[in-house]
């Protein structure tokens, strides 16, 4: 359309576009650089250690042992309670074992790596032969499912088998006045065991009650001892425990304070919002201080028209350099977090293949062009820079620095209801202090730039020139 | 001495862009100096760099014998108008006057004083951002009036006046250079300037034209010339041209004559029964003896339409 | 000396922005502020060494009100240079030092005022809502004062700014950049080192000393550029 291309000539004719374009894709990529080198990461890894209540006996050779989980507390949504083939009672040696969740259904988890997911039925076992150990789920006792299994290499010919019940610590975050904190508490995992039994060649132990803990290192805080215990009335078992078997990998490892490193890497689009909003208040308020804004409306006068290619215009530039500066980022992000110990097993590589991390890139493109629309929207609407840069900036960077120092709650609904919930896309793992998911969050800033347009629309047609 | 605005040799390049390039010219006070010249001559450079707003690449620019900059109160020395519109919109009119006032130790009424000089009494409490062209114009001859000064300068004061505020400015400007001051007022249209100058100084590209008074460029440019129209040009021409007489046939008022007096061009012409509607002096005007002059300094010019197009 | 002075008085007295401006200032402030104690408890972030600070939480309001500050600084000089206004101050005075001078003095005169009203207001919230809330502590006068002079410093930094880079929304962008970006990007900053760094050189949050020095160093980059530059 004639009337894309004389805007689109108009606002590269601008000098302030081109220092804007530059500029927004320099400063973003050294931005997010810079974060990134800034920022420390877990230098050695902790070694692998659980705590968990036990209820065991050895087991020499290959075998099986069943159990049926009657009850089991919901005490933490990922309390374990199951059946578990581990080398010995010390904690980190290697295990598998089979469970129930009270929010994440049947699990198989294993070597402190590995983590499958099975349906949630009440009866499980665990069958050893050899160094194969498999876990099977069933309804009655009687009809196996059998939902995995895994390869524990350096098993002794006896192990220990038993019945298990964890309860991780609970943390609860808050904030205020510019601070963080987290209250940890323990949670009591309780679960009963009924119709227990070991199917193997040798004759049956005595069930032995053991609490695993990890040895405090030298300099390490020790807990206070915690819960735990074993009661059994007629065959059936009552387990009280605390704790996690977990590791990397497994997630109930994952703490809800674990770091987002691909929001992380992009996170020079701090600077680029500013960019894009200085490049759409000036496409719009340029008109209005010297004037031209009477020449163009009287080439066109159809106000609409004029209005939509502008926005158009705007937007496909502020697109095309949000996605350059988000790929730019991206890529020279990913190495330099690996130099600094980003990997795995405690972080997973990501790679610009994936989906989400397509998403938080284009999707970082995208708010940027929307800002940048909203920043023009509002330019036409106040019609001097001198008032829609600052508007801007309130809306879109204010809402940051303010959040932190309000509490966790009041903080969330500022991010929700502001336009910065468009950053939302950027995420790709929820956090305590996650406000919104990512479409809803890119949702909120489509829908300001919306009403923002409409109303400079309405705005464009009442006035005079 | 102190009533004089002196240039020697100044020297101004934007860039690659020679604006002024070794301007050397007076004015003197006691008659209105018109600086006239094409667009993009150098003319507001100049002022500029004798206000020094901007600094000279060389050569210097002197106001009563001094620099600008050195003027204690210097709205007293040199009032000015460079830009009616350089006024801030939010702003009052009476405001934009006071400040200045205050800027150089004048007393409030003064404001009020220039403002009734200047005819914007009414206007005064208005924000300027609501002033009508002429009425922006008049707030800056305003200004310039503020201190009273004995040298004045004004960058296209008519710009945007209707008929009577061209009236008005230029008995303005004649009465302030009767009462001594040196006054220098810039055009790029000369007509404006044919009733109000006495003396000219004409720059084109930078470069000082003619320094000259108006009664001596009207004088070489007319050349004592005789306008005739005729219903038959042709034959006038050739006859006129036999007489001795040189015929400029390409004017478009007529014939164009030198060489012969008034009464025997009408005389052969009558001999012959050559119908003749207008003998008159030609009277060069202003206008003719500019762009004949600057024909050659003019930087921007629209190319004539392409014939039979 | 004086005349600079009274000029540019009358200069931003008669200037619709400048009410506008003090306006922000003091409603963006105890709004904002208002709204941080009205939301926030001192049990929200109980845990030690987590305690709510009453103090930066009732002057949080500044992230708002700041922004105020900063446009009356800039408008004070952008907009001479975009009327072309400024020639008609330095014909009138062309001593630049001086006017240079007289723009800051009167500049951070009446902000100081500003933020003085800006801060009873506060102080008046602070009283009627912070106990309600939990506080024990209502902050002490001196956060009050050290908030006058920190909006006095940004006052002086953003007119250094305007000074050098004369359009009126590139400077706000940069001078509002300036105190926004590094503290927005300090919050995704993992290593406590860096966090500790930026807060203590950011202009923001580094303290009355440095910002101080800060704002000195650009104005009188400003105040340089001024003088020698052509009009």
């Amino acid at each position: 359309m004639m009337v894309l291309r004389s805007e689109l000539a108009k606002l590269m004719s601008l000098r302030s576009t081109a220092w804007c374009l530059g500029l927004g894709l320099v400063l973003t990529v050294a931005l997010s650089a810079w974060v990134v080198s800034s920022s420390k990461f877990y230098g050695d890894l902790p070694e692998p250690a659980d705590r968990l209540s036990l209820v065991h006996q050895p087991m020499p050779g290959n075998g099986s042992i069943v159990a049926h989980i009657a009850a089991q507390d919901a005490s933490h949504p990922w309390a374990k309670a199951g059946v578990i083939v581990k080398r010995d009672v010390t904690s980190g040696s290697p295990y598998a074992a089979i469970m129930l969740t009270p929010a994440y259904g049947l699990r198989l988890e294993a070597a402190f790596t590995t983590s499958v997911a099975g349906p949630a039925r009440p009866w499980l076992k665990l069958t050893r032969s050899g160094s194969t150990i498999t876990g099977y789920a069933s309804s009655d006792g009687s009809a196996w499912d059998e939902v995995g299994s895994v390869e524990l290499a350096g098993l002794p010919s006896t192990v220990e088998v038993g019945l298990f019940v964890t309860s991780p610590f609970k943390s609860t975050y808050m904030q205020g006045g510019g601070r963080q904190g987290a209250l940890i508490e323990r949670t009591v995992g309780r679960a009963v065991f009924d119709h227990v039994r070991v199917e193997s060649a040798a004759s049956a132990g005595t069930w032995a009650y053991a609490k695993v803990e990890p040895v405090p290192q030298p300099g390490e805080p020790q807990l206070r001892p915690g819960p735990g215990g074993m009661t059994e009335t007629g065959g059936a078992f009552t387990v009280i425990g605390e704790g996690d078997i977990a590791w990397y990998g497994i997630p109930s490892y994952a703490t809800p304070d674990v770091r987002d490193m691909v929001s992380d890497s992009l996170q020079g689009v701090q600077i680029g919002l500013l960019v894009m909003v200085v490049l759409g208040v000036l496409a719009a308020t340029g008109e209005y201080k010297t004037g031209m804004i009477r020449t163009t409306l009287a080439v066109n006068p159809r106000r609409g028209q004029i209005l939509a290619a502008k926005a158009t215009v705007v937007a496909a530039m502020a697109f095309l350099t949000g996605l350059a500066a988000g790929v730019g980022a991206f890529l020279i992000t990913q190495p330099i977090l690996r130099g600094r110990g980003v990997r795995p097993p405690a972080y997973a590589f990501r790679s610009l293949a994936e989906a989400q991390v397509l998403r938080a890139v284009i999707g970082t493109a995208a708010v940027l062009a929307l800002v940048a629309v909203l920043a023009f929207a509002a330019g036409m609407l106040l019609r001097r820079s001198s008032r829609a840069i600052p508007v801007m900036v309130l809306v879109v960077l204010v809402p940051q620095l303010l959040g932190p120092q309000l509490s966790l709650d009041a903080d969330k609904w500022v991010r929700r209801l502001t336009p910065t919930a468009g950053l939302a896309i950027q995420q790709t793992i929820e956090r305590f202090d996650t406000a919104i998911a990512p479409w809803p969050g890119l949702g909120v800033l489509a829908a300001y730039t919306a009403a923002a347009l409409g109303l400079a629309l309405w705005a464009l047609r009442r006035r005079n020139a | 001495m102190p009533n004089t605005i002196e240039v020697r040799g100044l020297r101004k390049r934007y860039g690659r862009t020679v604006a002024v390039d070794g301007l050397s010219f007076r004015v003197e006070p006691g008659h209105v100096t018109g600086f006239v010249g094409p667009n993009g001559a150098g003319k507001s450079t100049t002022m500029r760099m004798i206000l020094d707003l901007d600094a000279p690449d060389g050569g210097s620019a002197l106001v009563g014998g001094r620099r600008y900059r050195t003027l204690r109160t210097p709205l007293r020395e040199v009032g000015a108008l460079l830009d009616a519109g350089a006024v801030h919109p939010g702003r009052r009119g009476r405001d934009h006057l006071l400040w200045m006032a205050y800027s150089n130790g004048l007393p409030r009424r003064r404001v009020d004083e220039v403002l009734g000089l200047a005819g914007l009494a009414g206007a005064a409490r208005r924000r300027a951002g609501g002033y009508s062209l002429g009425m922006r114009q008049r707030l800056g001859i305003a200004a310039a009036l503020l201190g009273d000064p004995p040298i004045l300068m004004f960058d296209e004061p008519v710009n945007g006046l209707d008929p009577d505020g061209v009236v008005w400015i230029r008995g303005l400007l004649r009465g302030l250079a009767a009462q001594g001051r040196a006054v220098l007022v810039s055009s790029h249209l000369m007509s404006e300037l044919e009733d109000t100058a006495d003396h000219l100084v004409l720059i084109g590209r930078g470069q000082l034209i003619a320094d000259t008074t108006v009664a001596a460029l009207l004088a070489a440019a007319s050349d004592g010339r005789i306008l005739v129209r005729t219903a038959q040009p042709a034959q006038a021409t050739a006859l006129l041209a036999a007489a001795g007489a040189t015929v400029d046939a390409n004017t478009v008022d007529g014939l164009s004559v030198a060489g012969l007096p008034a009464d025997r061009i009408v005389a052969l012409l009558a001999q012959h029964e050559i119908q003749v509607s207008e003998v008159a002096s030609q009277r060069a005007s202003l206008e003719q003896a500019y762009l004949a002059l600057t024909r050659d300094a003019v930087e921007f010019r629209s190319s004539p339409a392409k014939e039979g197009a | 000396m004086r005349a600079a002075v009274r000029m540019e008085w009358t200069k931003l007295r008669t200037d619709p922005a400048t009410g506008w401006c003090a306006l922000a200032l003091i409603a963006g402030t105890v709004v904002a502020s208002g709204f941080a104690e009205w939301t926030t408890y001192a049990h929200d972030c109980a845990p030690r060494p987590c305690t709510v600070d009453a103090t930066r939480l009732s002057l949080s309001g500044l992230y708002v009100g700041q922004i105020g500050v900063v446009v009356l600084a800039i408008l004070a000089i952008s907009r001479e240079y975009e009327t072309a206004m400024i020639r008609s101050t330095l014909a009138a005075h062309p001593r630049r030092f001086l006017i240079v001078i007289g723009k800051a003095g009167v500049i951070v005169a009446f902000v100081a005022v500003a933020a003085a009203i800006t801060v009873a207001f506060v102080s008046v919230e602070n009283r009627v809502i912070l106990p309600g809330r939990g506080f024990a502590q209502l902050p002490a006068g001196r956060a009050y004062a050290g908030s006058v002079l920190y909006l006095t410093a940004v006052a002086a930094l953003s007119l250094g700014v305007g000074l050098v880079v004369r359009h009126t929304g590139a400077a706000i962008a940069t001078t509002l950049g300036l105190l926004y970006v590094a503290p927005i990007a300090a919050l995704f900053v993992t290593d406590p080192d860096w966090q500790d760094r930026i807060r203590r050189y950011a202009p923001m949050t580094a303290g009355l000393g440095w910002l101080t020095a800060y704002a000195a160093v650009v104005l009188v980059a400003g105040a340089v550029l001024f003088r020698y530059r052509d009009a």
